[in-house]
This record gives structure tokens, C-alpha cells and sequence, in this order.
């Protein structure tokens, strides 16, 4: 199969894992919610609204046909009212999805740089004591339950040693109400802009040139990060420091080696340019991780992204955020497997089926 | 390897003296109210310390161990025996069996499993506040078996021209005792060693339920549950969520232990990595 239609068939694929998961939520709030329309419409609705949310959304019908009305109304743009926030849903999302995917990129880079370092210090030092020390230093840290992990931390750093901000993504005085992209449109006579970005703490600071809000931002997401850093630690350092064995024992290494380059030389230059390969295909899944970590992680540091407010919308069995929030963290773990695949297919013309 | 058979060996012991007779451990009851000494520290009489209604820290540590030792089995063993039967059929029916069980589980595969669970688990639980414990399994179960599906099907694909399986169908087995008699057995030890890994963070997984509301209700004793009460006295009372959940982190390096090392042996491809 060639790699065009390899790809459109993924993504045709990722397209229906993410209905299917939509339709098994949505028909599970359907069978397990005693009166929808009181949910969706709010728990302090009248008589009145009640009738006219069941209305609006056809309450009155079968589940699928629901299902294909919410679907309707994802595409223009109508994802509900929260009604525990008594916002719509579509403007929580824009608010709350960039804060989490800024925490998970920065969160990505740090954890990449040092499991890839960790796999080749227990590679090259391989049956030593520091690989040893390594290999028990993940070992226990995956083991330990996240959210004491995270409380550990949080008891340590931020209540003990008050060193670190315990809570929020940003320092409320600090935040910025001046969007980096945000722009008056004369037409419609409304303040648009790009609100991925607008609403990325750090990312939106640096871009208007506040250094303190910026600095205020790095520093509430150290505690985060390294929570999300730490779960699941260990799977990339075990890939590298595998392919690394191997590529140390090759020719080429060999090679280098009596070309006198040295030892630094080898061992980054050569051998670990080569062991990356299979590494590149954890990416995607790693960052999958991540975001399907930062339901723990928002909720214990109050970090107030997309998985605090799915955590906050399991706990309140608020509906429309339910819904809207685990669609989409499955939309952007299914993307980042999605990149996986079709990372294997460009690497390895096997895997095209 | 060792270490962590010894450690699921010493908890298992744990957990059936515990089911057995917990008078043999502890002479508290885990239910008990003694006010006079709520919220006492570790100490010789209470070697885990009390919480805030006087009940024994370690007493329903020890009466959680039977349902936290089950929890893991229950999930994983269904999701084992889902995937390994559906796998081992898909892999060496082949056609359009295989095309469409591949179909499905490739879907459930990439469904978020934590992120789905949760989202079953909490729905369901709405309506019924006691089948929380149950639900949350439930929910964990429908994410566990795709893993064992693909894992199942790959070694079938191996194994499938295996020149002993071509000689028992020569003999004239059917094709189900064929799967049953000659595939299983040469499957189950890699699916044992990939079971033992899943059944730590299982357990792991399972805590962070009782985080927003799921999983074992009070007053019935569950580790993860008894991390999560303890975390609103921290950093006062720090013992009634730290020893549940060193307990708990036992479980799972046991499990993580156990698996890592049968998955050296029995994967070449590994070897020497751990």
C-alpha cells in the first residue's frame, strides 16, 4: 500500500475512533441520567427552560437521534451550557484546552531530553552501579499511586520548603488580560483573536513581553511537569538504552571508535543518532500520556486546564463538559497515536496494512 | 525478580490470613469508633496511628488486603480471558473473522482507557451509589482486553506454521482443540508476564477512581480509597494516607517486578535492558 493511502486510512480510522468514543459517551449519559433535560438545562432551571432546552435539543427522542443533533450542533458551533459554570461549554474549552496542551509540550520536551540521557548513561555504563540506580529509580516511581506522587511533591516543595507555588497555572495578579493575537474587528465590532495561543499562559506573556507574568507561569508549571514527568517514567530510557546495547556492539561504532574520534564523539554522533529511530515512534504515545495524565495532575495543583475541569465535570456530573471534555482529550491522544502511526508507516514501509 | 516475588508472596499471605481470620494480624476492628484516641500517631498499640474517629490505621490496611489483591485479578484476568480467546480465534480462523475482530479492537485500543474508564465509571455510578465499587471495575474490564488481543493474535500469526501445530492438524484435531491444546499453552506464558505488568498499574489506576468519587465507598476499607481520605488531613496526619499507600506501591512493584522479569526471559528482544 502506498504511504498516501496508508495515511488516509488512518485518519479516516482516528475519525471513527473518535465517533465511536462520542457515541459511547453520549449514549451512556443518555441511559444512566434519570431527566436529561434538567442537566443540560441546570439543576436551578424553571418549569419553563426545562421545556425549552428539551426543545432545543430534542430531548424527547430516541438517544441516536440526539446523538446526531449534538453532533449537528459540534460542527456549528452549540456544545451546550455548563451548568455548573452557566457558560457555554465551546468557551470553557477555549479557555481551559491551551492552558493543558502548554503544560503538556513543555512537559514533553523536559521528559524526552531526560529519559533519552538516562537510556544512554545505563547503556554506556550498562551492569554498572549507576544503571542499576537508574533502573531502580523508575522502577519505584511508576510503582508509587499518581496522586500521592503528586501530593509528595506538592507537601515538599510547596508547603515545607515554600519554595514552590502550589496551585493555579498563573499568579492571578500577574495574569494578562492583554491577548497577544487579540484584535478589534471592525466588521463584526467584536475582539477577536487566536485563542490557542491567547490563552497559553507562558507562551502568550513571552509573545507581549511580560517577563514577570512569564517568569510566574514557568515557575507554577514546574510542580505539574514534574508530576507528569514522573508518571509512567522509564519506558523511553528502557527503548534507548535496548537500541543503544546493539548500536554500541555495530560496525560502525567499531569504526568510529578506531578512527580515534572520541568517546563523547561515538556515543552521541553515532551511536545514539541511530538508536533514535525506534525512539521516534514512543513520541506520540508519550505525549498521549501526558495528556491523559494531566486529569490527576490539574486536580491535585488546581491547574486550571483541561483536565481540571473534565476532573471537576466527573465529580459534579455536569453533562456537557462530561462529554465535551472526554471527546476531546480522546480527539488529541487519537491525534498524537494517529502521528505514531503514520511516524511507523514513513519509518517502516512494513507496518503500511 | 525475586524481590518481587517474595513481596507479592508476603501480601498475598497477607491478604488470605486477613480473609481468613484477621484476629491472627490485628486485634482491632476496622470499624470501631475510640474517640479517645483519634488522630494518635504511629505508635507500638496503633503501629499505623488512628484517624480522626479513632479507627486502627493498620487494622483496615489489613482488612483491605482480600479486596485490593482481587481487584487487579478480577480486571486483568477478564481482560486475559477476552483477548486471548478472541485473539487466538482472529489469528488462526484468519478471513473475514479475523478482519473484523482486528476492526474492533484497533477501535478499543484507541480509546483513552483511563480517560474512557472514568467517564463509564462516573456515569454509571450516578444513579447508584454503592455499585460504585462494582461499576468501577466494570469499567476498567471493557479497556482491558484489546492489549491481550493483539498480543494473542501476534504469537498465533508465529505460531500458526509451527511445524507441531501442522502435525496435530495432520492428525486430524479440529480446529478449536488444535487452538485450545497446542496454541494457548505456548502463548499464556508471554500473556502471563504482560499480565503481571498491567495488574500493578491496574491497581494504580484503580486508586486514582477513588480521586473523584469512584471505586470503593466508605466504610468499606480499599487502599486507593484510604490514600484518597487521608490526603485532606495532610500534612498534619500524614499516616493515614502514607501507609495505605506504601502498601499499595508494594502491590504494584510485586506485580511490575515479577512481570519485568518473566518478560526478560521470555522476550530475547529485551534482554539485558533491565
Amino acid at each position: 500500500m502506498g504511504l498516501a493511502a496508508y495515511i488516509s486510512r488512518r485518519i479516516l480510522f482516528s475519525f471513527f475512533v473518535i465517533l465511536g468514543e462520542l457515541a459511547i459517551v453520549f449514549y451512556l449519559t443518555n441511559i444512566a441520567a434519570p431527566n436529561p433535560a434538567v442537566i443540560w438545562a441546570g439543576p436551578e432551571s424553571t418549569q419553563q427552560q426545562v421545556q425549552l432546552v428539551t426543545e432545543l435539543y430534542h430531548l424527547n427522542s430516541p438517544w441516536y437521534i440526539q446523538f446526531l443533533y449534538y453532533l449537528r450542533n459540534i460542527f456549528t458551533g452549540n456544545w451546550g451550557t455548563s451548568p455548573l459554570y452557566q457558560r457555554p461549554v465551546l468557551s470553557l474549552i477555549e479557555q481551559y484546552l491551551p492552558v493543558t496542551l502548554e503544560l503538556a509540550i513543555i512537559s514533553f520536551v523536559i521528559k524526552v531530553l531526560a529519559e533519552t540521557l538516562l537510556g544512554v548513561v545505563s547503556a554506556v555504563r550498562a551492569g554498572g552501579l549507576v544503571d542499576n540506580a537508574i533502573k531502580w529509580f523508575y522502577t519505584v516511581t511508576r510503582s508509587l499511586p499518581p496522586f500521592l506522587l503528586a501530593l509528595g511533591l506538592l507537601l515538599i516543595f510547596s508547603y515545607d520548603l515554600k519554595v514552590l507555588p502550589s496551585s493555579q497555572p498563573i499568579n492571578p495578579l500577574l495574569a494578562l488580560n492583554t491577548p497577544a493575537f487579540k484584535v478589534y474587528d471592525p466588521f463584526t465590532g467584536r475582539y477577536v483573536g487566536f485563542w490557542l495561543i491567547d490563552n497559553m499562559p507562558v507562551l502568550n506573556a513571552l509573545l507581549v513581553g511580560d517577563w514577570a507574568a512569564a517568569k510566574s507561569g514557568l515557575v507554577h508549571a514546574i510542580l505539574p511537569a514534574c508530576t507528569l514527568i514522573l508518571f509512567g517514567f522509564g519506558g523511553l530510557v528502557r527503548l534507548i538504552k535496548v537500541s543503544m546495547l546493539d548500536a554500541l556492539q555495530s560496525d560502525y561504532v567499531r569504526t568510529a571508535r578506531s578512527k580515534g574520534l572520541s568517546e563523547r564523539a561515538v556515543v552521541f554522533g553515532h551511536a545514539l543518532r541511530n538508536s533514535l529511530l525506534p525512539a521516534t515512534t514512543l513520541m506520540g504515545l508519550l505525549f498521549a500520556q501526558l495528556v491523559a495524565g494531566s486529569l490527576v495532575v490539574e486536580t491535585v495543583f488546581d491547574y486550571y486546564g483541561l483536565g481540571y475541569y473534565l476532573g471537576q465535570s466527573l465529580l459534579t456530573f455536569d453533562t456537557p463538559s462530561l462529554i465535551a471534555g472526554t471527546v476531546l482529550i480522546t480527539t488529541i491522544i487519537v491525534l498524537s497515536n494517529l502521528a505514531t502511526d503514520i511516524a511507523y508507516g514513513v519509518l517502516d514501509p512494513r507496518t503500511r496494512v | 525478580m525475586l524481590t518481587g516475588i517474595a513481596l507479592l508472596v508476603v501480601l498475598y499471605a497477607g491478604a488470605l490470613i486477613a480473609y481468613v481470620d484477621p484476629h491472627l494480624i490485628t486485634r482491632y476492628n476496622p470499624d470501631a469508633l475510640d474517640f479517645a484516641q483519634a488522630n494518635s500517631p504511629p505508635s507500638l498499640s496503633h503501629l499505623f496511628g488512628t484517624d480522626i474517629e479513632g479507627r486502627d490505621v493498620f487494622t483496615r490496611v489489613v482488612y483491605a488486603l482480600p479486596l485490593d489483591s482481587l481487584i487487579p485479578f478480577a480486571i486483568v484476568g477478564f481482560g486475559v480471558a477476552v483477548g486471548l480467546s478472541l485473539g487466538t480465534v482472529a489469528g488462526y480462523l484468519g478471513g473475514a473473522v479475523e478482519e473484523i475482530v482486528l476492526r474492533v479492537t484497533d477501535m478499543f485500543f484507541a480509546f483513552p482507557s483511563i480517560v474512557l474508564a472514568l467517564a463509564i465509571a462516573s456515569i454509571l455510578g450516578a444513579t447508584s451509589h454503592g455499585g460504585r465499587l462494582y461499576y468501577s471495575m466494570v469499567a476498567l474490564m471493557i479497556v482491558s482486553w484489546p492489549f491481550y488481543t493483539r498480543l494473542a493474535r501476534a504469537q498465533v500469526l508465529v505460531l500458526r506454521n509451527a511445524p507441531y501445530v501442522k502435525v496435530a492438524e495432520a492428525a486430524g484435531y479440529g480446529r478449536f482443540s488444535v487452538i485450545r491444546r497446542h496454541i494457548v499453552p505456548h502463548i499464556l506464558p508471554l500473556v502471563t508476564a504482560y499480565a503481571s505488568l498491567d495488574m500493578g498499574t491496574t491497581l494504580l489506576t484503580y486508586s486514582v477512581f477513588a480521586f473523584f468519587g469512584l471505586g470503593a465507598q466508605p466504610p468499606t476499607p480499599e487502599l486507593g480509597r484510604m490514600v484518597y481520605d487521608g490526603l485532606n488531613a495532610l500534612p498534619g496526619n500524614w499516616w493515614w494516607s502514607l501507609f495505605p499507600g506504601i502498601v499499595l506501591t508494594l502491590f504494584a512493584l510485586g506485580f511490575s517486578l515479577v512481570g519485568e522479569g518473566l518478560r526478560d526471559i521470555l522476550d530475547p528482544r529485551l534482554r539485558g535492558a533491565a
